[in-house]
């Protein structure tokens, strides 16, 4: 018997925003040439979070020098590789915000003792509204499970979340719908943002799901899981275009980027020109 | 006792295409957990510190805890694509805590000799032989395998195929982040960092560091740090996760 599909909430995530760039991401799985800084930025931030909750998680004291000094050392290894900076940001001027941001977020403490951090799921999928078994896996990582059943994520961003964001945030879905199929009820769920704004903010958003927020949310992993399998890759033209790493890749695709010129930025040549920085 | 009851087994170390290049002196992991049992082990536990995705290189991280009358034993045990068969790729996890609890119970019971479930590019011999420079410790349990199945795959006696990698992808992004915590938790920051991580790999730029080296590295450098009793994952490893 042929094992089902597994897919993850970041590559539902890829799918929707461009179908084409999870084909080059995950099916060709073409090396980036170069990242976004904001996305490699966000990812040391994070890293930092967790390992300041971690510590707290084992029942020591989170020290702030040690989570700035887990977030240099991320933020450095990040920038070994091309990053992609937008006008008004640099490696130094992102650090320093970055120091700010975690400076903001282990004062900012809600006082709630984390009972999980990175927390794995895997599970088969199941319409929670009919109890159909759908014919995919879903997997995924909680950012942190806090005492009280609160499942959180956390973002950063340059700025506070667009009308509507938080009600169709997936990551946010897909947790409470894992969190149901375990659990048998639908957990508090929070979206705590990181605001990279002038003097750094730190956003705290909670919200829930009904069931048939979460029966929609299973319909429509399945069929983001439906449109892969059988190969429907298209690009969905939008303002992330020039930001995305792929750019050349597609440009390719529609057949108006010569060979030649996609191996020298493959190669690292032109990354700005391209990326629109 | 018989040939096949002896923890330490003799190995055929194979090159990338599968052609045997020589022989190592390896510890079975069943007879690791026996001799652990039969010295009073008192818990194995396990925790995940890193899931493979794809943005990670797939590369799973466990840490392993083993407690016998000897005190607290922890060690980490990692797997990726690069550093596993074939076939276990799809079991990174798993591979990876059995790799953890290997090493654990190798320092908790006493056993300098690396356990054949940490090594890659090695396959048990058709008849394999205990080893000749290390001690015998203990009798194999219940069987000739190494307690997960990979010895009966790589015992065939033949040379493994070539594997679909040749080892000289560079290392993965999240290796490289990987590397520079585990500097900081020694000391070393940013130019330091890098300047002593090339010195480590002995090259010029990190980008020649291959995703087989960097997991060797990060497994030796995890396993010297200092405070970690034996071999574990103490003050300087805690940077790591």
């Amino acid at each position: 018997m042929e094992p089902k599909r597994v897919i993850s909430v970041s590559q539902v995530n890829t799918y929707l925003g461009c179908p084409l760039k999870y084909r080059f991401q995950y099916i060709d799985k073409i090396p980036r040439p170069w990242r976004v800084a904001s996305m490699a930025f966000g990812t040391s931030v994070h890293a930092a979070v967790e390992w300041f909750h971690k510590e707290r998680l084992a029942g020591r004291t989170a020290d702030m020098a040690e989570v700035l000094k887990v977030f240099d050392a991320d933020w450095y290894a990040q920038n070994v590789e091309p990053l992609v900076f937008s006008e008004r940001e640099s490696k130094d001027s992102l650090a320093e915000k970055g120091r700010a941001m975690l400076q903001l977020y282990v004062e900012s403490g809600n006082g709630t003792m984390p009972v999980a951090v990175e927390q794995p799921f895997e599970l088969d999928l199941v319409d929670p509204e009919t109890g159909e078994l759908l014919d995919v896996r879903i997997r995924g990582i909680i950012d942190l499970v806090e005492a009280d059943q609160t499942l959180v994520d956390l973002k950063t961003a340059g700025r506070t979340l667009e009308q509507g964001g938080l009600e169709r945030h997936l990551q946010l879905s897909t947790y409470a719908l894992a969190f149901l199929l375990q659990h048998g009820d639908i957990p508090k769920l929070r979206l705590d943002m990181l605001l990279k704004t002038a003097k750094p903010r730190l956003e705290r958003h909670p919200t829930t799901r009904s069931v048939e927020d979460l029966g929609w949310t299973a319909r429509l992993i399945r069929e983001v899981s439906l449109a892969i399998e059988t190969e429907h890759f298209f690009p969905n033209p939008s303002w992330r275009c020039t930001e995305c790493e792929y750019f050349a890749h597609c440009q390719q695709w529609r057949g108006t980027w010569p060979d030649e010129q996609l191996v020298a930025i493959s190669d690292g040549e032109g990354v700005g020109e391209i990326a629109g920085a | 006792m018989k040939a096949d009851q002896q923890l330490v087994r003799t190995v055929d170390v194979h090159d990338r295409v599968g052609n045997v290049v020589g022989s190592k002196d390896v510890v079975l992991y069943a007879g690791l957990l026996n001799q652990a049992h039969e010295e009073g082990l008192l818990k194995v536990c396990t925790s995940i510190l890193q899931i493979p995705t794809e943005e990670n290189g797939r590369l799973a991280i466990v840490k392993a805890e083993v407690q016998t009358a000897k005190g607290l034993f922890e060690a980490v045990g990692d797997a990726c694509p690069e550093n596993v068969d074939e076939f276990l790729a799809p079991h990174l996890i798993r591979v990876a805590e059995t790799r953890a609890k290997a090493r654990a119970l190798r320092d908790a019971v006493n056993v300098g000799v690396v356990s054949y479930e940490e090594l890659d590019g090695v396959s048990l011999n058709r008849d394999s032989s205990p080893g000749s420079g290390a001690p015998i410790a203990a009798r194999s349990p219940r069987h000739s395998g190494n307690g997960n199945g990979t010895a009966r795959s790589r015992s065939n006696g033949h040379s493994r195929p070539p594997r679909s990698s040749n080892g000289n992808e560079p290392m993965s992004e999240a290796q490289r982040r990987y590397l520079f915590r585990i500097m900081s938790g020694q000391g070393f920051q940013k130019e330091a960092a890098e300047n002593r991580l090339k010195d480590l790999f002995e090259v010029s730029d990190l980008a020649e560091i291959t995703k087989v080296a960097a997991t060797k590295m990060i497994d030796e450098l995890l396993n010297a740090a200092p405070g970690n009793g034996n071999g574990g994952n103490g003050a300087e490893a805690r940077h790591l996760r």
